[in-house]
């Protein structure tokens, strides 16, 4: 019954195919990306949550 | 990138203004945070109850809001919703402001938001209980209440996206695009998930039908474990373990990686909730390619976590706020991988149904999220209160009550589970069934749920002390409702534009929603193009036919009590199904199911092809007292059926209801579908006089066996006579 439905569905075989083929791509994108980043805009951006302007120490209270 | 904060921003894009002083809202955190707390020791409690009711049946009997049935949606509701759903805003409310350097846009907003979650909770702990449900699950609430979750969401995501707008650091630190992805995508999730047409003020019926319903649903589900249990936990990860830890995350681009890649195959995952069913076969493959490519980023990110910690794990020693977060990171990396073996439909077929799925759901739930949880409350409550934690051997003491907890939670489940399915699938060697009565399976797994409930006691008594911990904490020191902080407006873009294309991106919170709500849409669209022409294709079962009107009575009781949480209607084409319960299910079978009930856990046994196996008289008795039947059973009774009237006022508006949406009930047939009802229980009724058993025909109970003697009957009868109520010309536009 599986098959009456695939087969009844015109092309579907294109579907797994375009899904794989995304997501290689967007994959690859984003791997050229991150490769791309320079180490002092990724120091800068890992630093981010050190920097909230309250000048408070960060290890105050849980010790 | 070893070194620890504070650096003079290495990567800075140009000479920041004069510093801005302003105040971060810790008033709406504090109240997300009394709530994560409070709804969180009810959502254990209720889980408790449901735990102790599989070993103790006869806890708390007989009374209809606090049976089994209706219990387990208000307990998933609770853990889901109200405890995680307030913890992630916990986690946004305070991390969002100091990623942002700024307030939360609207105080206004943030006021809506809280109080009208938490009034969607009130109203969820009503209802669920009343018995008012769409049965599916985690998406149970009904439609009024599906609205205001929307308005609420809404209100959520502008609150959010105005905090970003507003915000006085150029780049979106990585848990903010978490955050905004778990916005956007739950939005879109709930929305299409929740169509469904209304009947009164309490009731209506999905849009969608049988096979249809069943992917709309479990992709719903699924994502809502992505995008509701794991990416806005990811995003506190990825703040709270450097806070705590005092060094930047193991690897920024790791991060950014796992990001588009998680959210980006997340979403077609959906189907491997549905192996073995009458989903077509393509979309089941789909889902466990998908699924096992997830492995990928969960583990990325899991690395990501602890490796953060190298070289501080002295600190782990000391802290308990880190040592839930890295047994919580962790479960969250087992429960990944966990997850895809489990979408293997050699192990699905073993592991599906059975208490392997709860054992795996609760490494994810207690372990992961609610030791993310608390390891924020740790971290945030002394914060806000200018003060230490009161005692760090109490968190402890929580650490590894909770963490023994999860395990002599888990374990047993594990156990149970292989168990049970082993016990399903064995055969004798003359080829029968080696148990072919379904209970010798569950009393096997008694002595396994009595540990489950003491794991789940050892965890909730860890919770307590916890709040306690907490309680004592705030009562020492003094809240600080508005943190003060400086910082320098937002400075003007580079004229030159020599910025990278994705730290652009990450400066553009509004473009940025937009490509992760296209990378979400992608999978949804690709999934569904084809099975929505599906509906078309779906093979034409001449011999199906509309439920009779009683029967669609009988569905909605037996959707009122929960009973698909407990049973399935779906018989796999597996070789000790077929042998068990009959000829397996066929999508065309449920074409007129709205919703589908399917179900996805076999406490009890498959109840697809259970119509005509047992006389009347045997439901009649059965569903008063089980252990009458079938002694030793742990099914609860339900002897107020019994005594309850059937209410009739909805008869025609479900049938007109159902007609809209694609039931194919002849013109006008709503006038006539009161007397059908009537008739068909009076020959019920009287079947069941005549053997000695005195039933008043307009009693619930009646309703209830009609659709029971229903179930799976349509593939067996000739067309010609199928589903034909007592009298009538009802249901003759059948078919397609």
């Amino acid at each position: 019954m599986h098959k009456e439905i695939l087969q009844s569905i015109v092309g579907v075989q294109v579907f797994p195919v375009i899904s794989l083929v995304l997501f290689v791509l967007v994959f690859a994108v984003v791997l050229v990306m991150v490769s791309r980043m320079s180490r002092a805009a990724v120091e800068r951006l890992s630093g981010l949550p050190f920097d909230d302007g309250a000048g408070s120490p960060d290890d105050r209270g849980e010790r | 990138m070893t070194t620890a904060h504070a650096e003079p921003a290495p990567g800075a894009l140009s000479v920041p203004g004069p510093a801005e002083t302003f105040h971060y809202d810790n008033a709406s955190v504090r109240l997300f945070a009394i709530a994560t707390a409070a709804w969180g020791i009810v959502a254990f409690l209720v889980g408790l109850i449901v735990a102790f009711k599989l070993v103790f049946p006869e806890l708390l009997p007989n009374i209809p809001y606090l049976s089994y049935g209706r219990l387990r949606p208000l307990h998933t509701n609770a853990a889901i919703f109200a405890f995680a759903g307030n913890a992630i805003f916990v986690g946004v409310y305070y991390s969002l402001q100091r990623l942002c350097k700024a307030r939360m846009f609207s105080d206004r907003l943030s006021a809506i938001h809280f109080w009208g979650w938490q009034l969607i909770i009130v109203l969820a702990a009503l209802t669920l209980p009343l018995g008012f449900t769409t049965s599916k699950e985690y998406a149970e609430l009904e439609w009024p209440i599906d609205i205001l979750v929307t308005g609420v969401w809404v209100v959520f995501g502008w609150n959010m996206i105005g905090t970003v707008l507003r915000r006085r650091e150029r780049h979106m630190y990585v848990s903010i695009w978490f955050y905004l992805a778990t916005f956007v995508t739950i939005a879109l999730l709930h929305v299409v998930n929740s169509l469904e047409l209304p009947v009164g003020m309490l009731k209506s019926y999905s849009m969608y039908a049988g096979v249809q319903d069943a992917l709309v649903q479990w992709w719903y589900a699924h994502n809502a474990v992505a995008f509701f249990l794991t990416t806005p936990f990811l995003g506190a990860m990825y703040y709270f373990i450097p806070k705590a830890a005092n060094r930047p995350v193991f690897s920024y681009r790791l991060s950014v990686v796992h990001f588009w890649s998680l959210i980006f195959l997340y979403i077609w995952a959906g189907p491997h909730h549905l192996l073995y069913t009458a989903l077509p076969d393509w979309a089941q493959s789909l889902g466990t390619v998908f699924s096992i490519m997830l492995i990928a980023p969960s583990w990325g990110g899991m690395v990501n976590g602890l490796l953060t910690l190298r070289g501080a794990w002295d600190r782990v020693r000391e802290s308990a706020v880190l040592k839930f977060m890295v047994v919580g990171v962790t479960a969250y990396g087992m429960a990944t991988f966990e997850g895809p073996m489990l979408s293997l439909k050699n192990v699905n077929a073993l592991t599906h149904y059975t208490d392997y799925i709860i054992g795996h759901v609760h490494l994810g739930a207690l372990a992961w999220n609610g030791g993310l949880s608390f390891a924020m409350l740790y971290y945030i409550i002394p914060r806000i209160y200018g003060t230490r934690l009161y005692s760090e051997r109490l968190a402890n003491v929580h650490f590894w009550l909770a963490t023994l907890g999860v395990l002599f939670y888990a374990i047993p489940m594990y156990v149970g589970g292989i168990t049970q399915s082993l016990m399903w699938q064995e055969f004798t060697p003359q080829g029968g069934l080696r148990y072919p009565n379904f209970l010798e399976t569950v009393v096997r797994l008694r002595p396994m749920y009595a540990l489950r409930a003491a794991g789940g006691s050892l965890f909730m008594l860890g919770a307590l002390v916890g709040v306690y911990n907490l309680y004592r904490t705030a009562r020492s020191g003094v809240f600080i409702p508005g943190e003060e902080a400086h910082a320098p407006a937002l400075e003007p873009r580079r004229p030159d534009g020599r910025e990278g294309w994705h730290r652009v991106l990450e400066s553009r919170p509004v473009q940025f929603s937009v490509l992760t709500f296209l990378s979400i849409l992608i999978g949804g669209v690709v999934e569904f193009v084809p099975t929505a022409l599906v509906r078309s294709n779906v093979p034409t079962i001449a011999s199906v036919q509309p439920y009779t009107p009683l029967e669609i009575e009988g569905r909605d009781l037996y959707i009122r009590e929960g009973c698909v949480g407990c049973h399935s209607q779906m018989v796999r084409p597996l070789r000790a199904e077929t042998a068990r319960y009959g000829d397996y299910s066929k999508a065309g079978e449920f074409v007129y199911d709205h919703p589908f009930l399917w179900g996805s856990k076999r406490t009890g046994p498959d109840l697809h092809r259970v119509g005509g196996k047992y006389p009347d008289s045997w439901h009649f008795i059965h569903m008063k007292d089980p252990t009458a039947t079938s002694p030793r059973s742990i099914m609860p009774g339900y002897p107020w059926m019994y005594d309850t009237a059937l209410d009739t006022s909805h008869v025609e508006g479900k049938i007109i209801t159902l007609r809209r949406l694609g039931v194919p009930y002849p013109a006008g047939y709503e006038r006539q579908a009161l007397t059908d009802l009537r008739a068909q229980a009076a020959t019920i009724a009287g079947g069941l006089a005549r053997g000695g058993q005195a039933a008043s025909a307009d009693r619930e109970i009646v309703a209830l066996i009609a659709y029971l003697q229903r179930l799976g009957t349509d593939l067996t009868r000739p067309p010609a006579q199928a589903a034909q109520p007592a009298t009538g010309p009802s249901a003759t536009g059948g078919g397609q």
